[in-house]
């Protein structure tokens, strides 16, 4: 379906490259204006432009503007191309068919149109994507099934096809979701914050209406209020509502809205003193506009796709096993920093209690909306309620995560930074923060073994402690507020390994028992080496 | 004709430890119908280590020995360190890990495949070996974790 569209979003891009290869001739406007047709609901504006340019000796009038005629549902963009064009000191150029010299454009768009083929090239990216990673995975079966007649296992290491893959997945996901997010977020946060500065002006509306958006499911509205104001000595129209693009469900609160701008109404509008073509009748910030900021995590998917292809490339003499990071940091002495630290801990449940109770709150609207209408949806109320108590827990499992940012923070060091499997170590901490709330301390090292495996389209992973030692176990205050413990990991296990796959993970873990109140929960990862490796 | 092909490593044990060097012989003899008889084909000898058990499995080639243009039949020495930041060869309840020699000829794909152990200990680790009967099940207590669970 992308391929398909896209071909015809190209064909109409090769139309318009053409006429970069058509003569630049200079024209002279002679006249310019917007035509407003409140009929075409969506689109009611269109410039009018007439020009005239001579060809070998020979006069021509035009009114082409684009190749296509163009109608535009803003008003703002073409106010600002006939101011510019009437400003235009030095004569306006335009572009003439050296074929047909009757034809000629002021504006040639190639560039921009080729722009709109990336959004359906997404598509045929992630379908060209699954369609590789289905093949290769085919391939991969049956080279897997071909080895295994043959009885070989390390063929299996030559494939490496997946970086690819996921190097095209990134850059697209990179570029489509940082594009997407300043178009749909950045900008119009920005120019919201900026309006605040602009002047209150008097306006007076021409056409005020709600305008209904047919989809395949659902119905959509928006507000279309269209108005003149004089600013500058001069008369300007505009249609912007807010800042707030795009249209939504819920007709009734936009009809609203449109009653208060009848036809012919006096209203206020802001205008902004630099540019007085831009107006517009709400200003300052909403919300709804962080809704734009979406794609930013299409942005970040895309670029731990990048990391991960980056990463994936570092090939180690030997993949998987730990290697000293230099001679200094081995021997000498290392504080941990807690794996998955306490505030990623509670920024990732406020991210989940945002997550689904935002999609809760759009339902929740409408169950209210009802309530309010004194037409409340009984079936819609009652299937909400499991998801409400779900949201409920997020937030109090938030609010749980959250006191725990208040606790005390054990500090660990290690006297060797990589400790070695059978020689002997230290391990000292110290409480930053009130060590007298903890009744219990306790520190722990835990061996684990990790395997990640495919579970039908869901990628699992497992983890096993095959290991523990108890280093240090106290219920006395003064024992807690700081310590040393001397512990040795045994000669006949295995180090710290990272196989893809499959993993041999080392943790410290600290457990500081706080009576009712969330308790100390630390783990640190250690990277273990081999016995005897210098 | 098929190809026949054997491999033989000089130890009598095959137990290394991590930094050792690995030497050997392989032989082969006969013929493979379907390839064009003046075709140049190579062969090698590959020293990896591989997985098994509940993960994917992830394979690692740490030394090869390529032979080129090799005849019908042939013998050739091979020498090959063991990295001294090898991991050992180890069996646990999720991950195994063992190291092997495969010998492959190029045309055919059929591989001869020689298991060996490379530990420091001179035997494969057990993972399990400390197990008393209460080690803990594995929780990551950044996200979540039961109060007093460790009394």
């Amino acid at each position: 379906m992308g391929g398909v569209f896209m071909y015809f979003v190209l064909s109409e891009f090769a139309d318009e490259a053409a006429t970069y290869q058509w003569t630049e001739t200079l024209c002279e406007i002679r006249s310019v204006n917007i035509e407003a047709n409140q009929k075409k609901e969506k689109s009611p504006f269109r410039l009018n432009i007439e020009y005239g340019y001579i060809v070998d000796g020979k006069n021509y009038t035009s009114t082409q503007y684009t190749l296509k005629e163009h109608w535009s549902g803003d008003f703002e963009p073409l106010a600002l191309k006939r101011k510019a064009l009437l400003n235009a000191a030095d004569g306006t150029v335009c572009f003439v068919n050296p074929k047909n010299p009757a034809e000629a454009v002021v504006k040639r768009e190639a560039l921009s149109k080729g722009l709109i083929a990336l959004f359906p090239l997404v598509f045929v990216v992630v379908g060209l994507a699954l369609a590789i990673g289905g093949f290769a995975s085919l391939r991969k079966t049956k080279a897997a099934k071909k080895n295994e007649r043959l009885g070989s296992i390390s063929n299996a290491a030559k494939d490496r096809g997946g970086r690819v893959v996921l190097l095209i997945m990134g850059v697209i996901f990179t570029l489509v979701g940082g594009g997407l997010s300043v178009f749909l977020g950045l900008v119009p946060l920005t120019r919201m914050m900026e309006s605040k500065q602009w002047v209150e002006t008097p306006c007076e509306v021409i056409w005020s209406r709600v305008i209904s958006h047919r989809g395949d499911d659902s119905t959509t509205y928006s507000i279309d209020i269209f108005y003149k104001y004089d600013f500058d000595g001069a008369e300007h129209r505009s249609n912007r509502y807010g800042f707030m693009t795009g249209s939504s469900s819920g007709r009734k609160g936009k009809q609203d809205v449109v009653r208060q701008y009848r036809k012919g109404s006096k209203k206020v509008c802001f205008v902004n003193p630099k540019i007085s073509e831009q107006a517009t009748l709400v200003r300052g910030f909403t919300p709804w506009v962080l809704l734009g900021l979406i794609p930013l995590v299409f942005f970040g998917a895309g670029i731990a796709m990048l990391i991960g292809w980056r990463r994936s490339g570092k090939k180690k003499a030997v993949r998987g096993i730990s290697e000293p990071d230099s001679i200094n940091e081995m021997r000498g002495p290392k504080t941990l920093k807690p794996g998955g630290g306490r505030i990623a801990g509670v920024l990732v449940v406020l991210f989940m209690a945002l997550f689904w109770n935002g999609i809760v709150s759009v339902f929740l609207v409408q169950v209210f909306d009802g309530f309010k209408r004194d037409r409340p949806e009984w079936f819609l109320t009652i299937f909400m309620i499991p998801f409400v108590i779900v949201g409920l827990i997020f937030i109090l499992f938030f609010l749980y995560k959250l006191l725990s940012l208040a606790n005390a923070r054990p500090e660990i060091t290690l006297d060797q930074g990589q400790p070695r499997l059978g020689e002997e170590t230290w391990l000292s901490w110290k409480i930053i923060g009130n060590a007298r709330r903890i009744s219990r301390f306790k520190i722990e090292v835990w061996g684990i073994e990790s395997a990640t495996y495919r579970r039908g389209t869901k990628t699992v992973t497992d983890k096993k402690v095959f290991f523990q030692r108890t280093l240090a176990d106290s219920v006395d205050g003064g024992d807690i507020a700081s310590g040393r413990a001397q512990f040795q990991l045994p000669e006949d296990l295995v180090p710290s390994m990272n196989l893809g796959s499959n993993d041999i993970i080392w943790q410290i873990k600290v457990n500081g028992d706080i009576p009712f109140f969330p308790d100390v929960q630390d783990s640190y990862k250690i990277e273990v080496l081999p016995v005897g490796f210098s | 004709m098929a190809i026949e092909r054997k491999i033989f490593t000089e130890l009598d044990n095959r137990v290394f430890v991590p930094g050792e060097e690995i030497s050997g012989r392989v032989e082969w003899s006969g013929g493979d119908s379907s390839v064009d008889p003046n075709r140049q084909v190579s062969a090698e000898v590959r020293l990896f280590f591989y997985t098994s058990g509940k993960g994917s499995r992830d394979v690692e080639i740490v030394a090869t020995h390529r032979m080129e243009g090799i005849g019908e039949s042939g013998e050739s020495e091979f020498r090959m360190k063991i990295p001294e930041a090898s991991p050992p060869s180890f069996s646990g309840q999720l991950v195994s890990l063992e190291w092997a020699l495969e010998f492959q000829i190029e045309t055919s794909g059929e591989t001869e495949r020689c298991e060996i152990t490379v530990s420091p200990t001179g035997q494969e680790i057990s993972l399990y070996k400390y197990d008393d009967g209460n080690l803990p099940k594995y929780t990551d207590f950044a996200i979540g974790g039961k109060k007093g669970q460790w009394k």
